[in-house]
């Protein structure tokens, strides 16, 4: 244990001479992170008490439904959590250099593990943390939780169930990579990705949202009957429900009804951190060894592999030096398993949603609705986008790596290797918001103006994400940090995140009179023009020009400062 | 060539370089020392576009690298001391890459590869990702990718650091025969004894100051006078 510490000791003195060099620009941008995510939070926190008080007093779904929802959601950001925590932990414990040095030296491996997991535990959890404890202070709020029940549920309940999240990572991990000996890492990702999906699937269809409003619908007006006998029987056994079981208990003032949920919850979580510890223990310094002799093997299989379209001495129809960075690029990016593996996971995922919207038949005649329903599905698809370019444009400038010096000192103006990347980006990602505004908007709204509309604002959205992305993912390059993963869930990227956030919450703002008035018209009038659409364009465009002009300023000046 | 006039760099209110001048001639082979944190990473990192000056200028072949960097740029080879290369390429590859930021045509880079390969003796490793490479063999294929563009001059921070013999001669031999073909060679180095080996004229640098800046013959015309070796010349120099 003094080892342990000892080593944490050093670890936050490090981190705290990081945060607290006195360079005005670092200030600059640690005083931006504080206030971007407060606001965060604090928007959150006021965007829960609205969708409550919609829910609840204008939707009148009922509490049994709303708690459904926020089980449905606590799910998912579960296993996401989960997830993540496997990809990252992936990095910080097997090929993490920190973890190589530790290694030589007289530590035991036990300890080397624990010290690992945590550092990632936390290094990860920032911004579920902040999503979770607006949630808990938004439902608490609206529903009278006294004050000490806030710390006490975020603290208490919410960090342990993110360390839930953590140790069936840790032990999905180790086991994975324990048997990588037997099974190649190929199929071992395959499996784990398949889990993943079905698992997400299997969830939403059980606890599909639109069949949890019909049950509801049968009790009407009981509305708040608590029809918990609807439930799938999985549904009891997973986490997620006794948070807000424990939750809907303490807002009817039962306290022993909400300790018994909280009691399952902190039980499953010593007993999943003990096996994560004796998994640890048995299995960390094993796999290490099994990983770094995958490894060893791997890239002497793929000698000569490449040629054709990527040959970087071919012909292209652009410029040399811009062929050669995006080839480079592409080439670099299948080759590494944890990048393709995830997009294959992501792609997946987006045919999974297609799929499912394909098939949706909703019709409100109510001008208001058919606003929040466009909306909310302009919001989804935009927040697929700007997942996926969180996790693969943020990290593009850091993945340059320490190799930048070849960049720099070759007669090639930054600007090309910022657009290279920016277009390619942009592409790729235009192409998957075009098909993700063609489902949703063809297989609901059926209007050829709407969707037109929402191809050009969905095109200028993604245009403008990415250059938030580039450009801050130049600004807070970490470009000795060799794994992409780790670059996408560091602080940089969390702010990131939030300020695309923030602009998208701008840009629904933007749009939610004209598309008001676009379906009164239509719905109540029967009057489908495309004139509408000048003024929330227009105003798109200029919005989108702003962001996208700070930030490649930005992106671009932090490429020129000393490296 | 390689010419620095006045070049100061200030870091905050600490200066790394502080108005030095060089002038290094086509063909020469220049070794610059000086003791670690005397100052000469950041001056090649200013001579790459890698620093910007907070005074004076400098000039590659004419051109001066503010004003001109893509011009400047072109007409140098830069190889770090710790020359990262990507994990994810091949030897081959990146050779190919690093051809292609200089503009040079595919079908050029292939021949001029041939002959690389075969100066560098890299052949048996050169289609394997580079992750695998030890450190002499990161530090050959880089210099053999610097080279790729027929560059009028190098510039080179610690060649031989972590090199066995084999690699340490094959690369001295490189660089010895770029100047007889009248490339011009400038080279960071605490080796006294490469210097000593390969160098046409040195410069001393101290603090960030220039103390030293003759020929090899100079330096040794000090060293009968006061010290026996180089290597106690420098020391007394630097002290």
């Amino acid at each position: 244990m003094q080892q342990i510490l000892y080593i944490l000791k050093y670890k936050i003195l490090s981190g705290i001479k990081v945060k607290l060099e006195y360079r005005w620009n670092i200030m600059l941008k640690n005083l931006a992170s504080v206030i971007i995510f407060t606001g965060f939070t604090i928007v959150s926190f006021l965007f829960v008490i609205k969708l409550i008080t919609y829910f609840l007093e204008e939707l009148n779904v009922g509490i049994y439904v709303l708690n459904r929802f926020f089980t449905i959601y606590l799910f998912i950001l579960f296993t996401t959590f989960c997830f993540a925590n496997i990809l990252v932990l992936y990095a910080t414990l097997f090929k993490s250099p920190e973890v190589r040095f530790l290694i030589t030296h007289p530590i035991s491996f036990f300890k080397i593990y624990i010290i690992k997991f945590f550092d990632n535990f936390f290094y990860t959890s920032a911004t579920f943390f902040l999503i979770g404890a607006a949630i808990i202070a938004g439902y608490g709020t609206y529903f009278g939780f006294s004050w000490y029940m806030y710390p006490l549920l975020i603290f208490g309940i919410f960090i342990p169930y993110m360390l839930l999240a953590a140790c069936i990572a840790a032990i999905i991990l180790l086991l994975g990579v324990r048997i990588t000996e037997f099974i190649s890492i190929r199929n071992i990702t395959a499996i784990l990705i398949t889990a993943y999906v079905g698992g997400v699937v299997l969830f939403i269809w059980s606890v599909s949202p639109m069949t949890l409003i019909n049950r509801a619908l049968i009790e009407y007006p009981f509305i708040d009957n608590y029809i918990t006998g609807f439930d799938p029987w999985f549904l009891k056994y997973l986490p997620g429900y006794w948070i807000t079981e424990m939750m809907y208990w303490l807002a009817q003032k039962h306290h022993l009804k909400a300790l018994f949920y909280g009691g399952q919850l902190l039980v499953s979580v010593g007993i999943l951190f003990s096996i994560t510890v004796v998994i640890g223990r048995r299995y960390f310094y094993s796999s290490w060894l099994v990983s770094m002799q995958v490894r060893e093997i791997v890239p002497s299989a793929r000698r000569n592999s490449t040629f054709g379209i990527f040959d970087l001495n071919g012909s292209s129809v652009l410029p040399r030096p811009v062929s050669v960075l995006i080839k480079r690029d592409v080439l670099r990016f299948f080759r590494d398993t944890v990048q393709w593996t995830h997009m294959t996971l992501i792609f997946l995922l987006i045919a999974v949603f297609i799929f499912n919207v394909a098939k949706l038949e909703i019709t409100f005649l109510d001008p208001f609705l058919m606003t929040v329903l466009y909306l909310v599905f302009f919001l989804f698809n935009t927040l697929i986008i700007a997942g996926i370019t969180l996790r693969f444009v943020y990290p593009m400038m850091s993945m340059e790596g320490e190799a930048l010096w070849l960049i720099r000192s070759a007669p090639f103006r930054m600007q090309w290797i910022y657009l290279s990347k920016g277009t390619v980006a942009g592409l790729s990602l235009t192409g998957v918001a075009m098909l993700l505004a063609y489902v949703t908007v063809s297989a609901v709204f059926s209007q050829t103006s709407l969707l037109w509309f929402t191809f050009i604002t969905q095109f200028l959205t993604v245009l403008t994400i990415v250059g938030i992305n580039l450009g801050l993912g130049s600004c807070f390059a970490q470009y000795n940090e060799k794994n992409s993963v780790r670059v996408a869930s560091s602080q940089g990227a969390s702010l990131t995140f939030l300020i695309v956030i923030v602009y998208l919450l701008i840009s629904v703002s933007l749009y939610v009179p004209f598309i008001t008035g676009y379906f009164e018209r239509l719905l109540v009038f029967s009057v489908n023009t495309v004139t509408w659409m000048t003024t929330p364009l227009l105003l798109s465009m200029t919005l989108s020009a702003f962001v996208l002009g700070i930030s490649t300023t930005l992106g671009l000046k932090a490429l020129r400062d000393d490296v | 060539m390689i010419v620095l006039n006045n070049v100061t760099k200030k870091f905050g209110s600490t200066s790394a370089v502080s108005n030095i001048s060089l002038f290094v001639k086509k063909g020469e082979f220049f070794g610059f020392l000086g003791p670690n944190g005397a100052g000469k990473t950041t001056t090649i990192k200013m001579m790459t576009g890698m620093f910007t000056p907070t005074s004076g200028t400098i000039e590659i072949g004419g051109y001066n690298i503010l004003k001109k960097p893509l011009r400047a740029k072109s007409i140098i080879g830069y190889v770090p001391d710790h020359p990262f290369l990507y994990d994810k390429l091949t030897g081959r590859e990146f050779i190919a890459f690093v051809g292609g930021l200089y503009n040079i045509p595919g079908k050029t880079i292939k021949e001029r590869t041939g002959q690389i390969i075969e100066s560098f003796e890299i052949g048996e490793w050169v289609d394997r990702l580079t992750e695998e490479y030890s450190q002499g063999m990161r530090q050959r294929v880089s210099l053999a990718a610097a080279l790729v563009h027929e560059p009028q001059a190098i510039i080179i921070d610690e060649p031989l650091v972590g090199l066995d013999p084999r690699s340490a001669k094959i690369v001295k031999d490189v660089l010895k025969s770029l100047t007889n073909r009248g490339i011009t060679v400038f080279m960071s180095t605490h080796s006294l004894h490469i210097v000593e080996e390969l160098c046409d004229r040195i410069a001393i640098i101290k603090e960030g100051a220039i103390i030293f800046n003759d020929t090899l013959k100079k330096l040794g015309s000090l060293r009968d006078r006061t010290e026996n070796t180089f290597e106690s010349v420098f020391i007394k120099l630097t002290k």
